[in-house]
């Protein structure tokens, strides 16, 4: 069975990797056909995705993600369903390369690491770990769309192409993925704090992973109010979205890797 | 009048102004961005700050380190500012229902930031925190400074994985308010005892010795402070107290050894005070009166390591993070509807 998961997990990745290849030669050489094709393989792979991480899930019994590889593996089928919400309501096309190159580096990073699905540990045994870490994971890969959307709208001011949608499109659905990863990342800090305060007795932790997970929220916060002020509208957004971002890997990726705290990765 | 009426709508708004939020929001994240900075270089300081609540942190690392604490001091003050902010914000929305009901989402979260705010500053100005309270299987503890409360452990095991290491604690414990039991809880991972704004966590496990079995004319006996035993001659031995490492062997450095400490009563006579170090052999009281007491083994009780959180503002943590999720619900519901109506929704 986990050899089968290995095989939905390598066929995932490389439909993603196709994907972003076709996305590529559509950038280059602009044929409807080839969007469409490398739309279709991201359908596929994320189909495969979903696949293997149910697998997983029933192999395990609980939502896999507890280490490094799983949080990659997970926020990585996350961020491919951002996409597809985001493409299949709004048909932003080329916007997608950008979008599938960082899901493919975040799948890419996860494959060559330790898979193996290991026993739950009483800690983490509560629906509130599912909740909590399936609400920030979405969130996140919320904030990486924002990221990606900020960067096409600095790309498009300059260019000004064709290929990528229009600078109003681009500010609105920057302005949607904000809004939506700060509900499902508030979602998550209410479920972490309800889990920490039933598994350590109080609802904040003065951990450094604790507090700057804070200071993502309350980041994301302040942008949920930016929009409102014309001189943060378009461009200063879709800054601060790069910046936001940059405080959410620093969050997950760096404190998680390179610091002591109670969220370990590995 | 009206001067004055104006400076007030104008002060009003300052309070309720959206870029003040933005502000104080991006303040306190710059505050605590460079702050958190010296975290991980400083253990000594910041790596306990969540064994006791933040305002005894503030009290004691605060004051020894004020040249290294001073951030959090700022950051606490710019989200109380922040609060009030958003507070006069709510206010200003209830005043202005009627035109403003289609965004109660969003104005909830914001109702339900303020809650959390107050009940964190409540729970770190009234509430505390202690770790590595022991207590035995059978015993009732009053919980620590909370007068006429008091915790009674019925049992507790360890839950073994499946290599045979224990993972977890169970303790079966019940929480009393006089002679009241007031809540039960088999205590164990992600299941503490809350009552109130009470938190009683199971951290680990022990055993104390708080006896020994002996045997000798009497047959086998298990002694601990407390037991009595009925003599031949009519009289009665009290244990008063038995402490584990009550004597030293040898005149210096030895090493510690148990002793009992006991009363011997006859009817009509004074008490007799009887000291019983187990290595020194029978004290020459408890000989005399024919009582032969050897050492087999100690008594080994079961103790349940405990951590009591008690703060007072859970209950309204609790009702913030209602009305939050209740507003994320209804914000990204009114999203949804303005969308399929074909409005640009603005969040």
């Amino acid at each position: 069975m986990t050899e089968f998961a290995q095989i939905l997990l390598w066929g995932a990745f490389l439909c993603y990797l196709l994907s972003v290849n076709l996305y590529l030669l559509h950038a280059l050489i602009r044929r409807p056909l080839l969007w469409r094709g490398a739309f279709a393989l991201v359908g596929l792979g994320f189909l495969l995705h979903s696949l293997c991480l149910g697998l997983r899930w029933y192999l395990a019994g609980y939502l896999p993600v507890t280490n490094l590889f799983s949080t990659l593996f997970f926020f990585s089928w996350a961020l491919a369903a951002t996409y597809l919400y985001f493409e299949l309501r709004n048909r932003i096309h080329a916007a997608g390369l950008f979008v599938m190159l960082f899901n493919l580096l975040l799948l890419g990073t996860a494959l060559p690491r330790d898979s193996a699905l290991k026993p739950l540990i009483p800690a983490l045994d509560t629906p509130l770990f599912t909740l909590h870490i399936a609400f920030s994971f979405l969130g996140y890969a919320f904030f990486a769309m924002a990221f990606s959307l900020g960067v096409l709208y600095l790309v498009q001011r300059r260019l000004g192409t064709a290929l990528l949608p229009d600078l109003a499109l681009l500010r609105q659905l920057n302005e949607e993925a904000i809004f939506l990863g700060f509900a499902l990342f508030s979602l998550c800090m209410l479920f972490g704090g309800i889990w920490a305060q039933v598994a350590w007795g109080y609802y904040f932790s003065w951990n450094i992973k604790g507090l700057w997970s804070f200071l993502v929220w309350l980041f994301y916060a302040g942008m949920c109010h930016a929009k409102f002020v014309r001189r943060w509208q378009g461009t200063g957004y879709a800054c601060l979205s790069i910046l936001g971002f940059a405080l959410v890997l620093f969050t997950y990726l760096g404190i998680g890797l390179l610091m002591s705290s109670n969220h370990p990765l590995d | 009048m009206s001067r004055f009426r104006h400076l007030l709508k104008d002060f009003w708004k300052l309070c309720c102004s959206l870029k003040l939020a933005i502000v104080l929001a991006t303040l306190a994240t710059l505050t605590a961005f460079g702050g958190s900075l010296l975290m991980p270089s400083r253990p000594w300081i910041f790596a306990n700050m969540d064994s006791v609540n933040l305002g005894e942190w503030l009290a004691r690392q605060g004051r020894q380190y004020p040249g290294m604490t001073w951030w959090i001091h700022l950051y606490g003050a710019l989200l109380l500012l922040l609060g009030l902010n958003t507070a006069c914000c709510v206010a200003d929305w209830l005043v202005h229902l009627r035109g403003r009901w289609r965004k109660s989402g969003e104005y909830l979260i914001h109702l339900g930031f303020v809650l959390l705010l107050a009940a964190y500053l409540w729970g770190c100005l009234a509430g505390f925190r202690v770790a590595g309270e022991a207590i035995a299987v059978g015993e009732t503890r009053p919980v620590p400074r909370l007068p006429g409360y008091y915790l009674r452990l019925h049992a507790v095991e360890p839950v073994l994985g499946p290599s045979g290491r224990p993972m977890d604690v169970r303790s079966s414990l019940s929480l009393l308010r006089g002679e009241t039991v007031v809540a039960e809880q088999a205590v164990r991972a992600n299941h503490p005892l809350i009552w109130k704004g009470l938190t009683v966590l199971g951290l680990s496990f022990d055993q104390r010795n708080d006896g020994f079995r002996f045997t000798g004319s009497l047959g086998t006996l298990e002694l601990r402070a407390g037991s009595r035993i009925a003599l031949p001659d009519g009289g009665e031995l009290h244990i008063l107290d038995y402490r584990p490492n009550g004597a030293r062997r040898g005149s210096g450095g030895g090493p510690f050894e148990p002793v009992f400490f006991g009363e011997i009563r006859h009817p009509g006579q004074p008490s007799e005070h009887v000291r019983y170090a187990l290595r020194e052999g029978l004290p020459s009281a408890l000989t005399r009166i024919g009582l032969d007491l050897r050492p087999l083994a100690p008594l080994q009780q079961p103790v349940s390591i405990l951590a009591i959180h008690y703060d007072p503002g859970l209950a309204l943590a609790f009702a913030g993070a209602l009305v939050m999720t209740l507003g994320i619900l209804l914000a990204i519901g009114s999203f949804y509807y303005k969308r399929s109506r074909g409005d640009r929704p603005l969040l």
